[in-house]
């Protein structure tokens, strides 16, 4: 598959940051694990239907022990094993050191609110952070649940009534990310979309300061 | 009846300590037991890790029961489901190991 | 007797009158499970074309077809009406319909139940289609998350329509769930051991034990929340104390288990077709057997696999990620054992195989992406995207929509007598299974490249548009292909030959009757030596017919059949079914009104109707008029056996302790609402605990226990004949369970906050409620029993009414005491 067809600004496979990436090769790994899986079942029942008329029962201890039990257990410990540590390097890493974002939704936008030496910036449909470094959001909703989820950073976090969840995300490189709600939200859930502002150093400077681009 | 209930042991008791390991978890999470310090780790890995063990033990104990079954069939089902249960609680219980509890 | 008028005796017994009154009385399974399998494609079709509105509308970006407000509405009751007005009744309908006829039974435990649970189906099904067409349709989707479904976001009636309508509907489904576990249990055919039962009915016990466990949940959930829209309980409410996260946890610790809820009848439909189309036996039953239980075990413990990014901590995650993972291995045991069947026989490629062949494809690519969907990481990016729409749409499509639909080129010569050529059945097969893959493959694409679930329109500039407009293109030829299906199968009613019996030589025992059957199933009851039985005995079809069996002989106007002990098949007593009777459409049309009362907003107006349900409920027992004993019946072939109300383990014994099973659960989930609200949700510990109330709290609990002790009397006492001392025992027992409704009313008065300030007070009124509703049935036993005996139903032999009664007041005592415990802890904890 031309990896231009994975493009878009909310692919999750087009990723420009290491929590998408990893899970985008992640992906691809799972992919083709699953491709050769399927297609021994295929053949295997394929082959049921050739050798119609050929004598001789195979035992259940070969289909049901070996194919049934054995080879997937094999492959699910392994598939599991990689995911947790793969979430742990996601999930659950310390939070020192790093720019904390608070991110609030409603019906139906998104307020930002950023630390900054000058105090509070508040920011609509519009979450400004540096590049190349990891953010941590702190994320909280107002009147129903809501997910924030920008694809090509990382994948998404609820932001529940009455809870904050913590999420972080990292961009690689300056640019402009499309983020969106992915928690159905009432009659507005399509349009609540918001952006990702990634500063390069002096932009992140600049935004600290109060100064709009 | 006992039947099914003899085939059923070994899931019964995964049932139970796969409840037992998520309250376990979540209560100490909420209380403050990962706070704790206790020769080299948190006393809710302690606590979790122990539980954990001492289910799969349990699990494989169950497997007592297919000496006393009472039929071919019933012997056969228990065995498969009573190792199934003991795995799972392995399996599943593992990322009390594996993974932070709280975060 | 000769066989013609053995038939016309029994079907003078079994029949039901002809026109609509026929169709108002009749409780036999065979009409009860078609009808459900007719409606049950009658709203499959109406979800369909939902579907097909949602593809017009998703083919184009900005589609202006309709806006958010209809597109909400038309997503969640598409998902509302396949999960519970199509895909559980159409399994309801088929077991119904095919249990009996293979367990060798003449009907289901309890008709009339399945009769009510029928017209329970109809009426709330009537009243969620009904809201569509008045415009205030559900639209919070199928999942009814709060808070968008509560009162501040949905003010309107389209989410209590759900709510109710949903719970109306799920009556039938707890029914059908105890019928169905009784009649496995119980009635079989005499030697039916429990592992010389057909596969298909360990599949269907095994799900029918999941739904008993797996629909209280849901329907407490259902409860908690039409309370709170309702009277302001604040169950989900953060701003005092309550957590949208409980709905959650409540709404998938049902939703899950639901999944395979569906998937395993179907499964079962594989296990009993593939072997008959592949001329052998399954492979490994006993490891099929095995795989079923774990399956249904482990399938309780998937259930945040739904909740990955709802911000619960990895290592929670990471207990239902591996059980989400390991549920695949059970389900990989079956179908490597259907393929080695398939190696081991000679499969032929007939209709219904074909179909089972699309089955593998394309459950086999859902069942992948299940296990790619339950690895966290991949998960928090595909989650409430269209790979998960992709996804489910492979598993319950393809685990349960094929199959079934080879089932029913299977079964169709079973429920006309007839059978027809292939060509439609083809052409409709091979629309469907191209049409199902474009549609639904594509998804998986825009899925990954970022399109959200639930959105009514997309920017061209996102890069789905093509991807959209095939998969659009895709559905409607998959839609042509059902549409082919039904015509296929009107023609198959009308125009097709005539066949006698046994058109694929199959070995179980539906096929051991004429067909269509008529409607006592079988003349006389076999004796089974064997998982197959016609497979030894080819004959055996007419030596029925001809009396040789059990109970060959119709007498009194009798509905009999047999019962057996559960795991060895030896005869246990002879069962006599009530007949055909008005009262399940009539109660049906009862709870009806309680429903649409509380739709209204018509709270004290709903007290009448459950009223009227109360009454019905106690005329339904009372009507089964067993005034003298029996004893030991010949059943034919020089034996006898007892009758049911003389026998200990009646099925009306076993279907009330399963009843108390589903309704434990519906306790144990309010106590884990109640627990996990005081670790987790917001603002606690509550501004105001129960202060005092350990004086009533222990009367209601004396009162209780001593209610319980006068039940026991009762029922030694009429097992000695001392019927006069037994009558007074149950009048005391029921003046104790007025103690105990006074008691606790008087600790939720005098002791407990007001049920609206927080969820810990709404808790505890919930818990309250739920006890003092038990005292009133507990009440309502001790009062039937004490007519009973003064109108000389009950006699040493019959005690089979005290017991019953004594299993509810033990019951309700026991968690009378668990409630206590929970309410007063608080107190004495501060």
């Amino acid at each position: 598959m031309a990896v231009g067809g994975c493009s878009g600004p909310l692919s999750t496979l087009d990723a420009a940051g290491p929590a998408a990436a990893r899970v985008a090769s992640f992906w691809w790994a799972m992919l083709a694990g699953a491709t050769a899986l399927s297609l021994l079942v295929f053949v295997l029942l394929l082959l049921a239907f050739l050798r119609r008329g050929r004598e001789g029962r195979t035992s259940p201890t070969l289909w049901i022990g070996g194919l049934g039990v054995a080879m997937p257990i094999v492959v699910l410990l392994a598939l599991v094993g990689y995911a947790l540590m793969l979430g742990e390097r996601i999930i659950a890493p310390g939070l020192s050191g790093t720019v904390v974002i608070d991110a609030t939704a409603r019906q139906w936008s998104w307020e930002f609110s950023h630390r900054t030496g000058e105090g509070m910036q508040v920011t609509h449909n519009e979450l400004h952070m540096p590049a190349g470094q990891a953010v941590v959001l702190r994320i909280a909703a107002v009147d129903v649940i809501h997910s924030f989820w920008v694809p090509r950073l990382a994948g998404k976090m609820d932001a529940i009534p009455g809870h904050v969840n913590v999420l972080r995300i990292q961009a690689e490189r300056p640019g402009v990310y499309d983020g969106q709600c992915a928690e159905f939200c009432g009659s507005g859930h399509s349009g609540h979309l918001f952006r990702v502002i990634a500063h390069d150093e002096a932009g992140w400077a600049a935004f600290q300061r109060g100064e709009t681009r | 009846m006992t039947l099914l209930a003899r085939v059923s042991a070994g899931l019964i008791l995964w049932a139970f300590g796969f409840s037992l390991l998520y309250a376990l978890q979540g209560a100490g999470c909420a209380y403050g037991w990962q706070e704790i310090q206790l020769f080299g780790a948190a006393l809710l890995r302690w606590f979790l890790v122990v539980t954990w063990l001492l289910l799969v033990a349990a699990g494989l104990a169950l497997l007592r029961l297919t000496r006393s079954a009472s039929s071919d069939f019933e012997r056969r089902v228990t065995l498969a489901t009573v190792l199934a249960g003991a795995g799972a609680m392995l399996v599943t219980g593992s990322p009390v190991a594996l993974t932070s509890a709280c975060a | 007797m000769n066989a013609l008028r053995r038939h016309r005796a029994l079907e003078a017994i079994w029949g039901a009158p002809k026109g609509w009154r026929g169709t108002a009385v009749s409780v036999n399974h065979s009409d009860i499970g078609k009808r459900f399998v007719v409606a049950a494609f009658v709203f499959f079709a109406i979800g369909g074309v939902l579907a097909m509105m949602i593809r017009a509308q998703l083919a184009t970006p900005g589609s202006a077809f309709v806006g958010p407000d209809i597109y909400n509405q038309l997503f969640t009751m598409h998902g509302s009406i396949m999960m519970f007005l199509f895909a559980i009744p159409m399994f309801e309908g088929l077991a119904l319909y095919m249990l009996p006829k293979m367990l060798g039974s003449r009907d289901m435990a309890f008709p009339r139940l399945s009769a009510y649970g029928w017209w329970c189906y109809l009426f709330g099904g009537t009243i969620l289609i009904a809201s569509m067409i008045f415009g205030v349709a559900p639209d919070g989707g199928w999942f009814m998350y709060t808070p968008l479904s509560s009162k501040a976001f949905t003010p309107g009636i389209n989410a209590d329509v759900w709510l109710l309508g949903i719970t109306f509907v799920e009556i039938s489904a707890i029914s059908a769930a105890i019928e169905i576990t009784v009649s496995v249990l119980k009635l079989r055919a005499p030697g039916m051991r429990l592992d010389r039962m057909p596969l298909f009915a360990w599949y269907l016990l095994i799900t029918a034990l999941m739904m008993i466990v797996a629909f209280p949940p849901l329907i407490l959930g259902s409860i908690l929340l039409e309370v709170e829209r309702a009277f302001d309980w604040p169950f989900f409410d953060p701003s005092r104390g309550g957590s949208p996260l409980l709905w959650q946890h409540l709404f998938w610790l049902f939703g899950h288990p639901e999944v395979y809820i569906i998937f395993l009848p179907a499964a079962g439909v594989i296990s009993t077709v593939l072997p008959v189309l592949a001329r052998t036996r399954i492979l490994g039953y006993g490891w099929i057997v095995a795989a079923l239980l774990a399956l249904a075990f482990l399938s309780f413990g998937l259930w945040v696999h739904h909740m990955f990014t709802t911000g619960i901590p990895h290592m929670a995650l990471g207990f239902f990620s591996a059980a989400s993972a390991l549920v695949a291995l059970p389900t990989a045991v079956q179908v490597f054992a259907w393929i080695g069947t398939l190696w081991n026989g000679r499969p032929e490629l007939k209709l219904p195989m074909l179909y089972l062949l699309g089955f593998f494809v394309i459950f086999v690519i859902g069942g992948m992406t299940g296990v790619m969907l339950a690895m966290v990481p991949f998960d928090l990016q595909a989650h409430d995207t269209h790979f998960v729409v992709a996804h489910l749409h492979y598993v319950l499509i393809g685990g349960f929509i094929f199959p079934m639909l080879a089932g029913a080129y299977y079964w169709l010569p079973h429920f006309t007598g007839r059978t027809r050529d292939d060509l439609l059945g083809k052409a409709s097969f091979w629309m469907i299974f191209v049409g199902f893959n474009v549609t639904f493959f594509m998804m998986h694409l825009t899925g990954l490249l970022g399109m959200r679930r639930r959105v009514h329109t997309y920017p061209e500039e996102a890069g789905w548009t093509l991807l959209n407009l095939v998969s659009s293109v895709g559905s409607f030829v998959m839609a042509f292909g059902f549409a082919l299906f039904a015509i296929d199968v009107a023609l198959h009613l009308y125009y097709a030959r005539r066949r006698s019996r046994n058109p694929w030589t199959a070995g179980t025992l539906e096929w051991a009757m004429p067909i269509p059957t008529p409607a006592y199933n079988i003349a006389s009851l076999p004796t089974v030596a064997d998982r197959e039985p016609l497979a030894d005995a080819p004959a055996l079809a007419t030596s029925l017919a001809r009396g040789e069996g059990y109970l060959g002989q119709p007498r009194h106007g009798w509905r009999e059949t047999m019962a057996v002990e559960t795991t060895s098949g030896a005869i246990d007593h002879v069962v006599v079914l009530p007949g055909n009777t008005r009262l399940p459409i009539v109660t049906a049309v009862v709870t009806g009104c309680f429903f649409l009362c509380l739709l209204a907003g018509q709270y004290w107006l709903s007290l009448l109707p459950v009223a009227g349900v109360v009454a019905l409920g106690l005329r339904w027992a009372w009507v089964l008029d067993w005034r003298r004993d029996i004893g030991p019946l010949p059943i034919g072939r020089g034996e006898v056996a007892p009758i049911h109300r003389e026998a200990a383990g009646a099925p009306g014994w076993w279907g009330s302790a399963f009843l108390l099973v589903a309704d434990g659960t519906a306790l144990a989930s309010l106590l884990f609402g109640y627990a996990f609200l005081w670790v987790i949700a917001p603002n606690w510990p509550p501004p105001e605990r129960i202060d005092g109330g350990l004086m009533p709290g222990l009367l209601a609990a004396v009162a209780a226990a001593a209610g319980s002790l006068f039940a026991r009397r009762s029922l030694a006492a009429s097992a000695d004949g001392a019927l006069g001392p037994a009558g007074r025992a149950a009048l005391a027992g029921a003046a104790a369970q007025l103690g105990t409704i006074v008691a606790l009313g008087t600790l939720g008065v005098t002791a407990l906050p007001a049920p609206q300030e927080h969820a810990y007070a709404a808790c505890s009124w919930a818990l309250l409620a739920y006890s003092l509703l038990h005292a009133l049935i507990a009440l309502l036993c001790m009062g039937f029993a004490r007519a009973r005996v003064a109108a000389g139903h009950v006699s040493p032999r019959r005690t089979l009414d005290l017991r019953v009664a004594r299993l509810f007041i033990d019951y309700s005592g026991a968690t009378l005491a668990i409630v206590l415990v929970c309410l007063l802890a608080p107190a004495v904890a501060s």
